[in-house]
Formats: C-alpha cells, structure tokens, sequence
C-alpha cells in the first residue's frame, strides 16, 4: 500500500467516521444526544480526539501530497487538475470547521448556547464539516490511485 | 391584543467571535486558489510556494481574528441572527471561492 493509502485508512477513515457520529450527536436540534450526553468521558474523549484528528489528517495530506505525488518529485510542481487545490482548499477547512463546532459544543453544554439560531449554526456547521470531510477523503482516495495526475 | 414580543436571542461575545472569525478563516482559505493563480501568472511567488504560504497566512488570520475578536467581546451581547448570517455568508462565499466552479467562469492559469 502507498502512504497516501496508509494515511487515509488509518487517519482519514477515524476522522470520517467520528464526524458522522458527531453530527448524529449534535442532531437536528443542535442538542446532544441522549445516548451520549450521559457518558461525559466518552464524549469529551470523543470531541477531543476528532479535533487531533481533524488538525493531523489535513495538514499531513497536504505534506502527503507535496512530498508523495510524482508531478512534485519530479520538479514541475504543478498541479495538473482542478481537483487537487479543491482538496486543498477544503480540507484544510476541516480544522476550522472541527474546532469551531468542539468550542460551540462547549458552549452549548454550559448552556450558554441554547437559542433556535445558535443551535441552527451548530448544525449546519457540523454538517458542512462532514460534506467537506467526505468530499476531501474521496478526491484523496482518488489522488492515492493516481487518477489526477498519471 | 397583539402576540407577545419573543425576546431577541442574544450571542455571548466569544461565541460571536468564534463563529465571525471561522468566516474569515473559511473566505480566507477559499481564496487561496484564485489570489494563488493571480500571484503566480504575475511571476510574484513561485508555484510550489504559493500554497503552502498562502494556507500558513489563512490560519494566522483565522487564529488571530479569534484571539482579537475574543479578546475585544468578551462580556458582551450581540443579536445571534445577524451573526450566523454573516458567518453563513462568509462561509459560502469560501467555499464557492474554494471550489473549481468559479474557475470555469473566469479561465483557467497556473494552479497554485
């Protein structure tokens, strides 16, 4: 297996399926889960590990993908497809979008973030995340295969 | 006799904060490709540079917006609506700039 796959089983898979679990957390509502606002551990633990993972996973795709791609080895850098800086471009906005949602997560469950359009914000957030963790791992997966530049 | 007036939802100020300031992260980091293109085209910074600089200048502006914002509402209340529609703004308008759509509009140049 090639490292870009390595990195997106081992890393990416993680960070695509916590956020799903996450976004399944916060609900429609933008209110946690029953089933996991019990368990305090296991939800700290939760949001604390797909925050690393949503910092890790981007910026060593990126690295990945500077240092692993032949068109880079090769010395023309350049990128041959579009495809390649919308991944980029995305998916580094997976931190943003990860860390925003953990802090707002905080705030919710101190009750300091209980209105009809924080709550909104909070959802649509978290789905956005997951949008662009999907679509990021998909064009990953596919830049791992050498679609995008063979 | 009228409805009863619904109180309007207030925002406390690191919140705000945080969510204006994910907006300017997201347009920051979705103008990376076109700002990239032009900076390249005009021989400005070279191509393997762009990227890596640009993102490294996106998340500082998105930190420090955070930090500053934070800093300076801290202890205030803002109405909750006008801020997540400013923030949904910025977000889209990132990701629309972020997304190769705009490029079939506008023609394609060295990609950063």
């Amino acid at each position: 297996m090639s490292w870009a796959a390595v990195h997106g089983v081992v890393l990416g898979l993680p960070l695509l399926l916590l956020t799903a679990l996450c976004v399944t957390y916060v609900g429609k509502t933008g209110e946690g889960r029953p089933w996991l606002a019990r368990r305090a551990a296991a939800r700290r633990w939760l949001w604390l590990v797909l925050v690393g993972l949503a910092w890790i996973v981007p910026w060593s795709g990126l690295l990945l993908t500077y240092t692993a791609l032949p068109r880079w080895l090769l010395g023309s850098g350049e990128w041959k497809t579009l495809a390649l800086p919308w991944m980029a471009s995305w998916g580094l906005m997976v931190p943003m979008f990860i860390s925003t949602c953990a802090y707002l997560m905080r705030h919710a469950r101190q009750r300091l973030l209980g209105g009809l359009w924080s709550r909104r914000a909070l959802w649509g957030l978290m789905w956005i995340a997951l949008g662009t963790v999907l679509l990021a791992g998909l064009l990953g997966s596919l830049t791992a295969q050498g679609v995008f530049y063979r | 006799m009228g409805l009863p007036l619904q109180p309007e939802e207030k925002l406390e100020g690191r919140v705000a904060a945080a969510m204006v300031a994910l907006g300017v992260g997201v347009l920051a980091l979705g103008l990376i490709t076109p700002l990239g293109m032009g900076l390249i085209r005009w021989g400005l910074l070279s191509q393997a540079m762009v990227r890596p600089l640009l993102t490294a200048l996106a998340f500082g502006g998105w930190l420090s917006t955070w930090a500053v914002l934070a800093r300076r509402w801290c202890g205030r209340q803002f109405p909750a609506r006008p801020v997540v529609l400013w923030m949904a703004l910025l977000v889209a308008v990132g990701l629309l700039l972020g997304s190769p759509i705009w490029v079939w509009f506008v023609g394609r140049g060295p990609l950063p």
